[in-house]
């Protein structure tokens, strides 16, 4: 109950924050873990409209201050899961799908990311299933509500696995093939418009010296209405026109139903087709205004429509003309000789993925290009655990190798959401530095996913995702207390064993 | 309609199997050059400017060439992958890796004719460089594995240079049973007067009949056969009997076509047929089980380890094969790639020549797959893929201490988990044990220990 005020007030937050009057929550704790090197004990955080204003070993609070006394807890900055398949059911596709995402798996109900938040998780990103490309992650926030609401826009990332040798390297060389076959093709369509545009062009000029031209052109103006470039013919693609059509006002009525049904389910209008009403509004957004060229123009029209190439297509585009506007990449990886063939295949496309380590196995190879990883500095994604070398006993701490080869590393859980911390502790007993430890945990799977401004750590303007743990996060048997999430409680273990 | 539906069947079935035959089809050269695997290089150097070449160097007490006897005592320089020298006293440029192997002997890497699970099918886009099967291989001397249609080296580490190419195309003939024979001569018969019709063509043209009509081209299984006789592509039949050994040598014979036999378990009781035949043989030296005793019809089987000898004899190619073109750390230790030069060691105790076996394993295969430009012995120019080993290869106590491919150290005994342990490089000889049995009279007797 009490999570889902928190999460309306979380809204409410979010939707308005500049409202007449800054809210002020000032938290005291124990120890204060800031996530970028910093501790302070005893120590507070100041937050200021959901997000984090000051935060030391003594903050002078504003007037109006509501403050949380926790002076036998610990906080740091929420945790973020930067893979996970939490919730999710099995859904495997293989193949290029860069085009897809999870949106179409969530079936959100309240409280289904209660297990996050025990786990002191405020950002997850749910990775589509499979093999190849299977698709873009999605980032949510482990609030109550609507899959649109929990989102964060702009965050994820591109998931290609190279962990299915040579399936997966053959579905890349695919997607990237295709991509520079489009490309190509749209190439050929210009240069064929930009031909006949002229053609066209020299004929016209020889056209005007015969008045029968003008003539025509006369006509045409005196018709009025319609401007000769946009010569639309009637809108083909509805699928059950209205008794009485009117071209014009049609058009423009169907947009209007997009942006009803993008905005405002409830507001009844005539123009819905039965058609639309179950039409994702997304999909809706891009329709209603630029998407014309259904039937092909005979002449040469004003303005070049390219050839329509699949959507799956347009992101490896991207990676092929701009590879630095396309996507943020993680890449997966089974085994070393994956990287290398990764490098082998796409190591000159610039991709610059970030790596994901599958080493949640007890024996792991990746130890073998830990060289190579460190020498293109790479963010690494992995599993905090002390692996064997195949078919030895002989022991590879791969994180530290990694983090002492100069890779930022970032930590994925093995196996549940709740022993997480334990197994980074295991690993800082390893040998792995605590401070790293924390930022694999926090402010690096931030970064990855994109968030690298807004989550992570306890600095001015970012988020106020925080959590309070009974004690130090990698003490044996610490627990996560509370979950703050834009300031607001959304999560108590109080609540829970009441 | 059932005859039409027959005429259907056997449009789809001809359309089904021509890409593929197509794709046999083409001619390559007669194994004898592997163009793919030349261009390879050329295209390298196109796409980039050169970086710096990589010198590597073997110090080596006995070098076997295998095409140039034994040298005693000389370096063998190798620059990007390639034998660049070998000799006494060569001055190494700066920077060169070096080997020191002096006392002991450097063999050409083995090549290992078939092969599953060392290498992926599509060696290209999945082989594991890391994987433990490669590593086994590597540490038993091999180098270079033929793998389903290509051929692949065991480049540890590193996939530059991995595939060498595609194998040659054989055409598999299937000679059991009745039917398939007499399709087969059907065929063959086809494509002869095809042949016989084009020549006549061709003479027509000559003497200057313009209006001669021109015989209509094979495609498919008759295209692929053509080559075949025009002897492009090599045939190869699966067989060990004397009887379907006889079958293949009087298709060759009647046809004219090359053969590369593979089994050949009792060739030797017809070595002189097969040999004027002018076929190949892949033999696997202990293949007891290919001709097993066949108790339907009391037919003892006739293996003999001389086989391979016998076949020597006569002139015949060889190559020596594992039973198992794999590696299986289970069952029965003997019979697979983990043991390749332990199979040429009977061959040699059936009465082969040391040279023979050798050549069985490294010229002979490179030769059979089109690629002995680069592989097979150890020349200047050609690959730098050494076994090196503290004594005689053949010998089953020996097991290689390098393995080098494409001038990189692939495998060193003193750094893999698995063999390291078994005589230790640096171990002294320790004293020869005691021979207890069997007693002979006038051996020495064990001294009795207080």
């Amino acid at each position: 109950m009490r999570s889902l005020i928190g999460a309306a007030a979380l809204l409410a937050v979010l939707a308005a924050p500049s409202l007449a009057q800054d809210r002020f929550v000032a938290i005291k704790a124990k120890k204060v873990i800031t996530g970028t090197g910093q501790e302070f004990s005893p120590g507070m955080l100041v937050i200021r409209n959901g997000k984090i204003e000051a935060v030391g070993k003594k903050v002078s609070l504003p007037p109006k201050c509501e403050v949380i006394e926790a002076p036998d807890q610990v906080l740091m900055p929420g945790l973020v899961l930067a893979r996970s398949r939490y919730s999710l059911p099995s859904r495997r596709r293989s193949g290029n799908n860069s085009h897809l995402d999870v949106r179409k798996e969530l079936f959100p109900r309240d409280g289904d990311m209660e297990e996050l938040l025990k786990a002191g998780i405020v950002a997850v990103a749910l990775i589509p299933d499979g093999n190849g490309v299977p698709g873009r992650a999605i980032v949510l926030r482990p609030t109550d509500g609507e899959v649109e609401e929990r989102i964060l826009a702009g965050a994820g990332y591109l998931r290609i696995t190279m962990d299915q040798l040579p399936t997966d390297k053959v579905t890349l060389l695919g997607a990237f093939k295709e991509a520079e076959g489009w490309i190509e093709r749209i190439k050929k369509a210009r240069e064929a418009w930009e031909k006949k545009r002229k053609s066209a062009a020299a004929a016209a000029a020889a056209k005007k010296a015969a008045e029968a031209a003008k003539k025509k052109a006369k006509e045409q103006q005196k018709k009025g209405g319609d401007t000769p470039p946009k010569p639309k013919p009637a809108p083909k693609p509805q699928p059950k026109p209205q008794p009485q059509p009117k071209p014009k006002p049609k058009r423009s009525s169907r947009a209007q139903a997009a942006e009803a049904l993008g905005h405002d389910h409830d507001d009844p209008h005539e123009g819905i087709e039965p058609a639309l009403a179950g039409v994702d509004p997304e999909s809706l957004d891009a329709a209603p205004t630029p998407k014309r060229p259904s039937a092909p123009a005979p002449q040469a029209s004003k303005t070049f429509t390219p050839p329509k190439s699949p959507e799956r297509a347009e992101v490896f585009m991207t990676f092929v003309e701009k590879p630095k506007q396309g996507p943020r990449v993680v890449l997966e990886l089974g085994k070393a000789s994956d990287y290398l063939h990764y490098l082998d295949g796409f190591g000159e496309r610039k991709l610059e993925p970030f790596l994901y380590l599958e080493n949640r196995g007890s024996e792991s190879d990746l130890f073998h290009v830990v060289g190579q990883i460190g020498e293109s500095g790479a963010t690494v994604l992995l599993h905090p655990r002390v692996t064997n070398e195949p078919y030895t006993l002989t022991r590879r701490n791969l994180p530290l190798e990694l983090s002492r080869a100069g890779c930022p590393v970032a930590f994925v859980p093995t196996r549940s959401l709740q022993s997480w911390r334990e197994e980074v502790s295991l690993l800082i007993r390893a040998g792995f530095d605590r401070e790293e430890a924390i930022a694999a945990m926090t402010k690096r799977p931030a970064q990855l996913l994109g968030l690298g401004t807004e989550l992570g750590t306890l600095e001015k303007g970012r988020l106020a995702d925080v959590i309070l743990l009974d004690d130090d996060p990698f003490a044996p048997g610490a627990t996560v207390q509370r979950v703050f999430l834009g300031g607001e409680p959304v999560w108590s273990a109080e609540e829970e064993t009441e | 309609m059932k005859p039409s539906h027959l005429a259907l069947c056997a449009l789809s079935t001809l359309a089904l199997a021509s890409p593929a035959l197509a794709q046999r089809g083409p001619s390559r050269g007669p194994a004898a050059k592997g163009p793919a695997a030349k261009k390879q290089p050329a295209e390298k150097k196109e796409e980039k400017p050169e970086p710096p070449p990589r010198w590597f160097a073997v110090h080596a007490g006995q070098v076997h060439t295998v095409t140039q006897g034994v040298l005693r005592d000389v370096t063998i320089l190798s620059r990007n992958g390639r034998i660049h020298a070998i000799g006494r006293d060569l001055s190494l440029p700066q920077g060169t890796e070096v080997l020191d192997a002096k006392g002991k002997r450097v063999y050409p890497g083995l090549i290992a004719y078939n092969s599953f699970g060392i290498v992926a099918s599509n060696p290209e886009h999945g082989t594991d460089v890391f994987g433990l099967n490669l590593v086994i291989a590597l540490s038993q001397g091999i180098t270079t594995v033929g793998a389903g249609n290509s051929i692949a080296k065991l480049t540890y580490g590193t996939l530059e240079g991995h595939l060498l190419g595609p194998r040659p195309t054989l055409l598999r003939l299937r000679l059991n049973g009745a039917a398939n024979k007499a399709r087969l001569r059907a065929d063959l018969d086809k494509v002869r007067e095809y042949q016989r019709d084009l020549r006549e063509h061709q003479l027509a043209l000559k003497r200057g009949e313009k209006d001669h009509a021109a015989p209509k081209k094979l495609s498919g299984k008759l295209g692929a056969y053509l080559g075949m006789l025009q002897g492009s592509v090599w045939a190869t039949v699966k067989a060990d009997r004397r009887q379907d050994l006889n079958e293949v040598a009087t298709f060759a014979e009647t046809y004219g076509f090359r053969v590369l036999i593979e089994g050949g378990a009792e060739a030797w009781t017809m070595a002189p047929r097969l040999a004027r035949v002018g076929c190949r043989v892949v033999v696997n030296p202990r293949g007891r089980d290919s001709a097993r005793e066949d108790t339907s019809s009391q037919r003892p089987s006739g293996w003999t380890i001389e086989n391979a000898k016998i076949l020597h004899q006569h002139g015949i190619p060889l190559t020596i094969v594992t039973q198992s073109g794999g590696i299986g750390l289970w069952g029965l230790a003997g019979n697979d790639l983990f043991t390749l030069s332990l199979e040429a060691g009977f061959a040699i105790r059936g009465g082969l020549p040391q040279q023979a076996a050798l050549e069985a394993l490294t010229l002979q295969p490179a030769r059979f797959m089109g690629v002995d430009d680069r592989l097979g012995s150890i020349e200047v120019g050609k690959d730098m893929d050494l076994v090196v080993i503290g004594g005689d290869l053949f010998r089953y106590t020996n097991l290689p201490e390098w393995t080098i491919v494409n001038g990189r150290i692939a495998y060193d005994k003193a750094k893999d988990s698995l063999l390291k342990h078994v005589r230790p490089r640096d171990l002294k000889e320790p004293e020869p044990p005691v021979i207890l049995w069997p007693r002979r009279k006038d051996a020495p007797q064990p001294e009795k220990k207080d």
